[in-house]
């Protein structure tokens, strides 16, 4: 069909690389149906291939942030009698969690506090306000002792709540148990 | 609307005339062994963007190396379809470049006044060698290790200066977390970059000589 060599006129003002595909396929080529035939199949194997590619790529690169970051299950923190009646006492615990490829050390803590030696209570040591870790204090509030905040001034009575400064909320509550003389602790 | 904006960008930019220009060329007669070059264009393409995906979940650490590639292949989603695009994607881009070379030689299109398009083409298939032979370093298993270390030893065996090459190239006497380091920034810095830059050389001169077609009898 030879359509290269023959003379196109094309009006120099008014073109993009689209008008000129049809002004050439009806001005010029005496076969327009097979040229737009191989538009349309190179703009789709085009497009097949980019979404081939594409979605994988995007699932790729989004990996495994669905995956919980947090330790799971149940944590053994501390054994029983450790544990002083009428005193919130600060215990840590080393977890491995898997980060991507890493099996890393992750360090969970929890004020537990009891009465009785019998029943159990956990607070996260981890301010509300913007996550600095709170201090025991005696003599806090009115008196009695509670959860100190240093970064900013923030305070929480001695089972969590709220009781002045920036922090919005109460100091979070983990599940406990105990089994066998040890104390565990829910941290999701 | 389309016209003005289009004659608004090619005023600026020159892109619209140069893809108009592209399209108005006139072609000698081709053969399906003219498409190798395109193929081997794309089979480069594939491997560049399916190495930067990679390279977001690669630690190069002799540690680590291998966890990242197992973590790829088995954790990530698709991590397995992008590596083995990589990995077969290699392949298809060493042989293709082998079948374009070939093809430019059956059709003598490496003769005048196409000798430097010739000469980028030689110096991009030695760039996809090394890609080939830094990049299989890279998983960090017992075949990639060992491979990289006979072909270390072929290199010491170059009269001369065989030793200080391969000593160079491992950044020491052995294959090490030194080497594992430098075969990763060859591989996905150093040699991506100086292959990018001759295709862009390689095709502008495809661009100007014009495509060299299938030669006549007594040409
Ligand atoms: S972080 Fe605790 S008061 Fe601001």
């Amino acid at each position: 069909m030879n359509c290269g060599s023959e003379k196109v006129v094309i009006d120099e003002r008014s073109w993009s690389s689209h008008i000129v595909v049809s002004q050439l396929s009806t001005a010029v080529n005496p076969d327009p149906d097979r040229r737009t035939f191989l538009r349309g199949a190179i703009a789709g194997i085009t497009a097949t291939v980019a979404t081939l590619l594409g979605i994988p790529a995007a699932w790729f690169l989004r990996g495994r942030a669905d995956a919980s970051s947090t330790v799971e299950g149940w944590v053994r923190m501390a054994s029983a009698d450790s544990i002083v009646p009428g005193r919130p006492t600060l215990v840590t615990a080393t977890v491995e969690k898997q980060q991507g490829w890493v099996a890393a050390q992750s360090q969970v803590a929890a004020f537990i506090k009891t009465e009785d030696g019998a029943h159990f209570e956990a607070l996260s040591n981890v301010c509300t306000h913007l996550g600095c870790r709170v201090t025991l204090q005696d003599d806090l509030v009115e008196g009695s002792p509670g959860f100190f905040c240093p970064c900013h001034d923030g305070v929480f009575d001695i089972d969590g709540a709220v009781v002045s400064g920036p922090v919005p909320a109460p100091l979070e509550s983990f599940e406990v148990k105990v089994d066998e003389g040890d104390v565990f602790v829910r941290t999701v | 609307m389309g016209s003005r904006l289009g004659s608004w960008v090619d005023e600026r930019l020159g892109w619209p005339s140069a893809i108009r220009r592209t399209l108005r060329q006139t072609v000698p007669r081709l053969s399906w062994g003219h498409v190798l070059g395109s193929a081997t264009l794309a089979s480069l393409i594939i491997l560049i963007l399916t190495g930067i995906l990679l390279s977001f979940s690669y630690v190069p650490s002799p540690d680590q190396a291998h966890a990242t590639v197992e973590y790829i292949t088995a954790e990530v989603p698709f991590g397995a379809f992008i590596r083995n695009l990589h990995h077969f994607g290699a392949s298809a881009l060493v042989v293709l470049s082998i079948a374009h070379l070939v093809r430019v030689v059956v059709h003598g299109a490496h003769k005048y006044p196409r000798e430097f398009t010739w000469f980028t083409g030689v110096v991009l298939l030695l760039l996809v060698f090394a890609a080939g032979f830094t990049g299989s370093l890279l998983p960090w298993d017992q075949n990639a290790f060992w491979a990289t270390a006979v072909r270390m030893q072929v290199i010491r065996v170059i009269p001369g200066i065989g030793d200080r090459l391969a000593g160079l190239l491992m950044g020491g006497n052995e294959l090490s977390a030194v080497s594992l380091v430098r075969f990763f920034i060859a591989h996905v810095g150093v040699i991506p970059a100086l292959i990018v830059t001759v295709v862009v050389v390689h095709l502008r001169l495809v661009h100007n000589h014009g495509i060299s077609g299938v030669p006549d009898r007594g040409e």
